[in-house]
């Protein structure tokens, strides 16, 4: 028997349609998030990075969450010379707070602050975590970010990217190569 | 101008081919402001609140049952939790939801003062009264605009909240009437379908609660009784939060995820609410695509029209080249009817649009909360006009080349 093409029909389909998208975007996340570990974790999602940027006055405050293996190339403490000079490389580059965003040059930020602590030796997962704070003298000129953190993170498919600026409050995916995002 | 002419000896079916173009073009054009106006409005349903704070779920879930009430929290949120957040230095105020209870089919909130004081919706507007004030006694409720209309309340009225939600509930917590404090202007938000009392009275009547049902006998605690009781709850469902200074969102966000007393869970509404929309967003792309087919049908019509008219105009044809039109005046004078046609229709569909929206704006926001901003035409409208017009011109060479070939083939005494 045919069935009519009912309304219901359709938006029940479109549903499926939705949900199936969904499930294979969480499968092709490759997510770690094993039972046992503790809740304190975060999510941790090989090929995704995230990137918060809140702008406020003055201030401009960055966030970067990176799995060690787009930092480093590799998960695991370091076994050779080499690896142990990667990180070391990547956590100096980390605190110093430079090339990790790019502003117009209009706006005058200067980098007031840094919170970086390097991930612990014993994670299974480790992720980097740092967080910048930066005082702009011509906030009216922040039009646009350039993520430059991406420049030097390896294997990078998606980031995840927060603005908040104002009442705005944002959530885009973008690719590796995203260009100028604006924040207004 | 011949073209404009030749379409004035024709003007009842230029009119309505015209007409036809403007309402397919009007409704085009009111769908897609429509469609912007519902993504800002569902945007809007919360604004100026930084964390909304709830039991770890999904961002999804609590997003649903603090903001739309629909669906339940999955647990409670501890009240030394909350305090704990609540008086963090860098958070500047709290809003403390407590859901559960219902009235007539109306989710009941119990919070405090608050609430009235920092919640915003669409944009920057804050929650004003139509009539009465805030909570100022313990058993005072504070209703939405649906709610008062619906159910035709006003100040002063008695109403009792029914224990649990459902339209129909067998236990209600009648021994502890609420006086209407004050109704609230319509926001276009859940909150129109809100009863709101104050997180005490929450507690107030569910003291001798126990099991689903009331104590019985002298354990009863009464009304008046209840008030000399401590009335600090164990738990809300769930909290918003106000921060200080907005960088700090991200770090207070951590914070909260990551806090080891309790498994929290705190999302940026703006956020929550795209996601949300991606999923419920695609009913308005089918609606688009409809409108894109009305628009295509009245193209068509216009199609038609010139078709049909060709053979009748053999004749206009003939004599047209009799004094010395080319074939190719011929063939651009039709293309030009199309264009003309197509433009004036967009014109009048643009005007029609806007005359409507103007007319329906006090309507759709009293009555359907809908902030409708008509603005101007953005580049996407002005592109989605300009391919109908082009579109026309393509179809108008249907015609063209028919017309085309007819006047080098007929003469002056056409056989029909």
């Amino acid at each position: 028997m045919k069935l009519p093409w009912h309304p219901t029909r359709l938006a029940l389909s479109l549903m499926l349609l939705s949900c199936m998208t969904l499930a294979q975007g969480q499968t092709h996340d490759h997510d770690h998030d094993h039972e046992g570990e503790s809740l304190e974790q975060g999510k941790h999602v090989h090929g995704e990075v995230t990137i918060n940027v809140a702008l406020e006055g003055n201030s401009l405050a960055v966030e970067v969450n990176a799995p060690a293996l787009h930092v480093l190339g590799f998960e695991r403490a370091a076994r050779s010379a080499e690896e142990q000079r990667v990180m070391s490389e990547a956590n100096a580059w980390l605190k110093s707070g430079t090339s990790i965003i790019g502003v117009p040059t209009t706006a005058r930020c200067r980098l007031q602050s840094v919170e970086f602590t390097p991930p612990s030796a014993t994670a299974k997962h480790p992720d980097y975590r740092a967080s910048y704070l930066y005082r702009c003298e011509q906030p009216a000129s922040l039009a646009w970010v350039e993520l430059w953190a991406l420049r030097r993170l390896k294997g990078v498919e998606k980031v995840e990217f927060t603005l908040l600026n104002g009442s705005v409050q944002k959530q885009l995916e973008l690719g590796s190569a995203p260009g100028r995002i604006a924040l207004r | 101008m011949l073209a404009l002419r030749s379409l004035r000896n024709r003007r009842t079916t230029a009119l309505l081919t015209l007409s036809a173009i403007a309402i397919s073009v009007a409704l085009l054009l009111g769908v897609q402001k429509m469609r912007t106006a519902a993504r800002d409005g569902f945007a809007n349903t919360v604004s100026g609140v930084d964390l909304i704070v709830g039991a770890r779920s999904g961002q999804l879930n609590l997003l649903l049952y603090s903001v739309f009430r629909v669906g339940d929290a999955t647990a409670n949120v501890s009240w030394s939790s909350y305090q704990k957040i609540a008086n963090h230095p860098d958070v500047a105020w709290t809003i403390p939801i407590s859901l559960g209870d219902s009235h007539r089919g109306f989710r009941v909130m119990g919070t405090n003062n608050d609430y009235f004081e920092h919640y915003r919706f669409a944009g920057d507007r804050s929650i004003r009264f139509t009539s009465g004030q805030r909570f100022a006694d313990l058993y005072d409720a504070v209703i939405g605009a649906d709610v008062a209309r619906q159910l035709g309340y006003k100040l002063g009225d008695k109403v009792v909240i029914s224990h649990g939600l459902g339209n129909v509930s067998f236990a209600h917590h009648d021994d502890k009437p609420f006086r209407i404090a004050g109704i609230l202007e319509r926001t276009g938000t859940p909150v129109d379908r809100t009863v709101h009392v104050s997180l005490e009275a929450i507690t107030a009547i569910h003291l001798d609660w126990g099991g689903g049902m009331q104590a019985q006998g002298d354990a009863r605690i009464s009304a008046e009784q209840a008030r000399a009781q401590n009335l600090t709850p164990e738990s809300i469902t769930a909290f918003m939060v106000g921060m200080r200074m907005k960088v700090m969102t991200f770090t207070m966000q951590r914070a909260i995820n990551e806090y080891r007393l309790e498994p929290l869970l705190a999302i940026i509404p703006g956020v929550a609410l795209t996601q949300l929309w991606n999923l419920v967003g695609i009913a308005d792309t089918a609606l688009m695509i409809v409108a894109a087919f009305v628009v295509l049908a009245g193209l068509l019509g216009m199609l038609t029209a010139i078709l049909t008219s060709l053979n009748e105009r053999r004749r206009e044809m003939a004599i047209l080249r009799s004094v010395g039109a080319q074939p190719r005046h011929v063939f651009t004078m039709l293309i030009a009817e199309a264009g003309l046609l197509a433009t004036a229709g967009v014109l009048a569909g643009v005007a029609l649009c806007y005359g409507l929206l103007y007319a329906a704006k006090p309507l759709l926001e009293s009555r359907f909360g809908i902030f409708l901003d008509p603005g101007g035409l953005t580049g996407y409208d002005v592109g989605l006009l300009a391919s109908i017009v082009f579109a026309a011109l393509l179809m108008g060479a249907v015609p063209a080349w028919r017309a085309y070939r007819n006047t080098l083939s007929d003469g002056l005494t056409i056989r029909v």
